[in-house]
Order: structure tokens, then sequence, then C-alpha cells
């Protein structure tokens, strides 16, 4: 399974009851994220890829969407 | 009365910042002037005394102003946590049995559902539309009461202000009434304890309908003090620059609040020179995170404090200076109000025993709306509130919590009642039977588990569970994560040995996964 695909499972087990969303959607925006959601994501990221999330990373332009989570991880995972 | 206060403060401090969000900013004059043009409009809609007007919205300049307008018409101001799924809402509204609710466009169309928007007795407006004034008004002379609000008024203090939704262990949410006299008092006491003058400012990540929230809204308000709003937490060094960038002397949140700060929010690196304190209140922060603020940051105050929604809700509070010495105690009782520590037959124990803490005051509240049987159950005929908690109190006057009488799970800063939990995932047809535990955690205090036994070993059995309970309880206070069984293990007695559930290896009799 790809990167992509586990992070958009990951937040779906997290939050079944959201709907559906797109790799480019604000998942701040519509509220698919809250605080403790947000940090549940980051606390899982970094045990399953094996890296730590820098205080200056946890931005909205790494974490707003899919795409951008994405990115973010296979670049952090690629060098840690 | 509450808008009593607030007027002479505006009168003594018009220029004042009183709010600013990311958009607005606005002084007293701003926001007495708002609060009457908007209760002319309550008024005129129908508003009067005692009636319950809902606000659903975050926290923004105008739910202020809107606050402020509902208490000049002496009605009941009720914020509901914009959070709690719809049905959650729909509960909230049907207790309270608002004339009006107020809501953002957009938290109308995701949180209120069509039951409740169809009912002929709610008048439903739209925050924006209620609370646009024109600027000249807002920024011209103080403007008057009109004669016909005034006349339909009381000015009595023992009013209830505000109702507070708060969780119940019957799953059925509580309304905490609170009086002008409660907010008053409450006010006094922390606007003491954080020494707050008019030039002072705050900065707000809590909502308004948590108590804490609302406390510290009321005692800036009645001292002339700022507020800045930061609504989102999800990034915490975003929370970090704002103190930086709006240089508040005041900042308080949930032991989560602190420990995000610190641990993702580059807290301890920043320049914050203005920042004379730190609350922290809804649980228990761990003694390590409070020692490295006091090492990287002597010169901040900490303020711990103790209390429950319905002692408005300050019960105790922990001096600065004893931080370093006895921060596993939450400090004084407030001035004020006396306490008591009982037995199980409610007589007083002997000193430095524990025993329920019981608290008798100005800021303990008018009762549970329309409750009078839990009322009656909290309160007692002396109008002590029986809190729950079993502590004991030393030689100084310091008290120590020790534990509860009936379970509770504290996550987060949310106050969550197993049995809340358990009756919502039991009305899933997919569940035989559940149990919910917390399980300590170094980031949210405690975590929220469920162990369950569900009627089929399909896996989507589960996904549809874990969605029927976020379709009644908002994400923060839901289970994190999920256990199956096929039978529970029990005690002696017969019911479910939640001890062993949370101890029990991946492998132990009975357990699925």
């Amino acid at each position: 399974m790809s990167k992509q695909a586990e992070i958009y499972e990951f937040i779906k087990t997290l939050k079944p009851n959201v709907p559906d969303f797109e790799a480019e959607q604000n998942l701040l925006e519509d509220e698919i994220l809250d605080s403790v959601a947000m940090m549940e994501l980051v606390l899982w990221s970094e045990e399953k890829y094996g890296f730590i999330v820098d205080t200056d990373d946890l931005t909205p332009e790494n974490f707003a969407t899919l795409t951008a989570i994405t990115e973010y991880v296979e670049k952090m995972a690629s060098s840690a | 009365m509450l808008y009593q206060i607030l007027k002479s403060v505006a009168g003594q401090h018009p220029g004042n910042l009183a709010l600013a969000d990311d958009k607005r900013s606005a002084d007293y004059q701003h926001l007495w002037n708002a609060s009457v043009l908007i209760a002319e409009r309550l008024h005129a809609e129908g508003v009067r005394q005692g009636d319950r007007v809902c606000l659903l919205s975050e926290n923004c300049i105008d739910s202020v102003a809107l606050y402020w307008a509902i208490l000049q018409c002496e009605g009941i101001a009720v914020y509901l946590n914009e959070q709690t799924p719809a049905e959650g809402i729909e509960q909230i509204v049907d207790d309270a049995e608002p004339s009006v609710i107020v809501a953002t466009e957009k938290l109308a169309k995701s949180k209120l559902s069509d039951s409740v928007k169809s009912r002929s007795s709610i008048k439903h407006l739209d925050l924006r539309t209620l609370c646009s004034i024109e600027p000249d008004q807002i920024s011209g002379a103080a403007v008057n009461v009109s004669k016909a609000l005034s006349d339909a008024r009381n000015a009595d203090p023992d009013a209830i202000a505000t109702i507070v939704y708060t969780s119940g262990s019957t799953g059925k949410p509580k309304g905490v009434c609170l009086t002008h006299t409660n907010l008053i008092s409450v006010a006094k006491m922390a606007g003491d304890a954080y020494n707050t003058v008019p030039t002072d400012s705050y900065l707000m990540v809590v909502p308004l309908h948590y108590i804490h929230g609302l406390m510290i809204l009321v005692t800036m308000h009645l001292r002339g003090a700022g507020i800045h709003f930061m609504n989102s937490f999800m990034f915490p060094k975003l929370v970090t620059k704002k103190l930086i960038d709006t240089g508040v002397s005041g900042f308080s949140g949930v032991p989560f609040h602190i420990t995000a700060l610190i641990e993702r929010g580059g807290f301890l690196d920043a320049a914050l020179p203005n920042l004379r304190w730190v609350g922290v209140t809804g649980g228990t922060c761990a003694t390590e995170r409070l020692a490295q603020i006091r090492k990287r940051l002597p010169d901040i105050e900490i303020h711990i404090s103790y209390g429950q929604t319905e002692a408005s809700p300050r019960i105790t509070a922990l001096h600065p200076d004893k931080i370093d010495t006895k921060a596993d105690s939450v400090g004084n009782v407030a001035e004020g109000l006396h306490v008591e520590f009982l037995d199980e037959a409610g007589n007083p124990v002997p000193q430095g025993e524990a025993g329920e803490l019981v608290v008798a005051g100005p800021t303990i509240m008018h009762g549970y709306w329309n409750d009078p049987e839990n009322t009656a159950r909290a309160v007692d005929e002396q109008r002590r509130l029986h809190t729950g908690d079993i502590a004991y109190i030393d030689e100084e006057g310091d008290v120590f919590i020790r534990g509860r009488i009936q379970a509770m799970i504290k996550s987060a800063g949310e106050r969550i009642f197993p049995e809340e939990l358990e009756a919502v995932l039991s009305l899933s047809p997919d569940v035989v039977d559940v149990a919910v535990v917390g399980i300590p955690d170094p980031l949210y205090g405690q975590r929220v588990e469920a162990h369950v036994i569900l009627s089929d070993e399909n896996p989507d059995t589960l996904e549809s569970v874990r969605k029927h309970c976020l379709d009644h309880v908002a994400f923060a206070r839901s289970p994190k994560h999920y256990h199956r069984w096929s039978v529970f293990p029990l005690k002696a007695n017969g019911k479910t040995d939640k001890q062993q559930l949370i101890s029990a290896a991946d492998n132990a009799p009975g357990r699925v996964s």
C-alpha cells in the first residue's frame, strides 16, 4: 500500500464518520482533523515511519492536505 | 448585575482592548455599544428575563458581544459546544428549550438537525447578521439602554445568567445554572489570584462553552483587561507565535495544551517578556512539565487550580510560590468558600484525613436546569456542593485530591464518565457488552479505551461501532482504541473486572484483538 493510502486509511479509521475526502482537500478548513486528531496523526506517523516531526515542521503547509502530509512524510522517512 | 459592572468598566476604560480575534479587535466602548444595540434587537425579537438563548459559534468578537447582549436582556446564555455532533446538540436544545438559537451560517448547516430547525418555539438567527452594526454606531458615544429594555429588567443578582452543559454519568448532559452572583464572585477570586489590572491581556485557547473559558472572560471583562482568541491548537508552534506576537500577560489551558506547547510548540525557547502567568486547569499536569517551565522560564507564575463547573468552577488554587515544593497539591481554598471533608455517613473526618470534599459559598451553582433530583444529590440543604472528589487538607490549608467516589476519566481536559460512553455504545445493535476505561497517557493525562463484545467477528462491525460512537460523541471524548473480546473477565460479584481488562495480555482468555 502506498504511504498516501496508509495515511488516508489511518485518518478514516480515526474518524470513520467523516465523509470520504480528496487528496487536495483542506482537512483543516473542512474539519476532518481537529487538535486531538492532529496529535494522533503526528504520533502515529512518527511511530510508523520512524522519524520525529520537528516543531517547525508541524505547520498547515505540511499538514493541511493528504498530498502535503504524504509529501512531508515521504521526505522525512527517506532521510530518517 | 454583570452588565452594570461592564457599564462601569467601559465608562472608566473605553479605549482599552476588550477582544481581538484574527481579523478584528474591539475596545470597551465598542463592546458596550455593541452589547446594547444587539440587546435591543434581541428584545425586539421577544427575548425576555429568563429566556434561554443558545449560541453556536467558535470564539469570536461577535459571540462575546452577543453574550453580553443576552445578559443585558436578563436572558440566560447557553454556549453550545460546536464539536458536539448534531444529535448531542439536539439533546441539549431539548433540555434548555431556548426561545432563540443564534449560530454562524456554517454551524447552523452542519450542527442543527432538521428537527431543531423546524421547531416553531425556536427563532433561528444568524450570528453575523444579528451582530452587524454600523461603524459610527459602534465608535460613537456610549449608547444608553432604551426605556423598553430597561423597564423589562428585574435586576435580581440571583437570577440565572448562564447554563453550562457538562457531561453526566447517565449519558444525559447536565445544565449547570450559574447566577450573576456566582459569576461576579468567581471573577473576583480569579482576578485577585492573577492580579488582573486593566492593562493586562490574555490569550484564550479554551472554548467559551467550558466554564474555565467563561470564567476568564468574565474575570478579564470585569477588570477592563483584554482577551485575544486563538481557536486552533492543531499547530502548537503557531500558539507560541501568537503568545509572542500579542505579548499577552496571561495564558491558561488544560494539561494537554501545556504539554503540546512544551513538546511540540517550542514554548520553552520562546522570548516571552510580557507573559506573567500560566494557568493549568482541568486535570493534573505532570510535575516534570511544571519543573521544565520553572527552570527555563523562572519569572512566569504557574497557577494550578481545582474546581468543578458546579462551583463556577474555582474551589482551590495553589499559590505560585508553592509550585516548587507542593506541585501535587491543588492549594488553598478560595477566599469566601468553606470546605469540609465528609465520611461515607456524611460526618466530618478529623483534620488531615481524607473524605469527600464538600464546599459552600457564593460560587455554588443555583442547580441543574430542569433536574431537581440531581440538584438535590449535588447540593444539600445547607447549600453545600458534594464534589464526589476524595481529598484531604494539610496544616497549611493546602488541599490534596486523592481520588473520586465515582469513576471518571479526564482526557485532554474533558471530563468523561465511563457510564456515559458505555450508554452510547450500548445503543449500537452490534454491541453485546462494553466497558470503557481510562489508561494513563503522557499527552492526554488519560486515554479513553473501549473494550467490547460484538455481535459478530466481521471487521466491518467494529468500524460501524466506531462510527456509531462518533455520531453521538465529539472526537475528543470518544474512545481512541477498541479491544475486542468474546467474553469479559468477571469479578467475584459477577461484574466486569475492568482492572483485568486493562492489564490483560493480547492472548488472554476471551480476548479477540
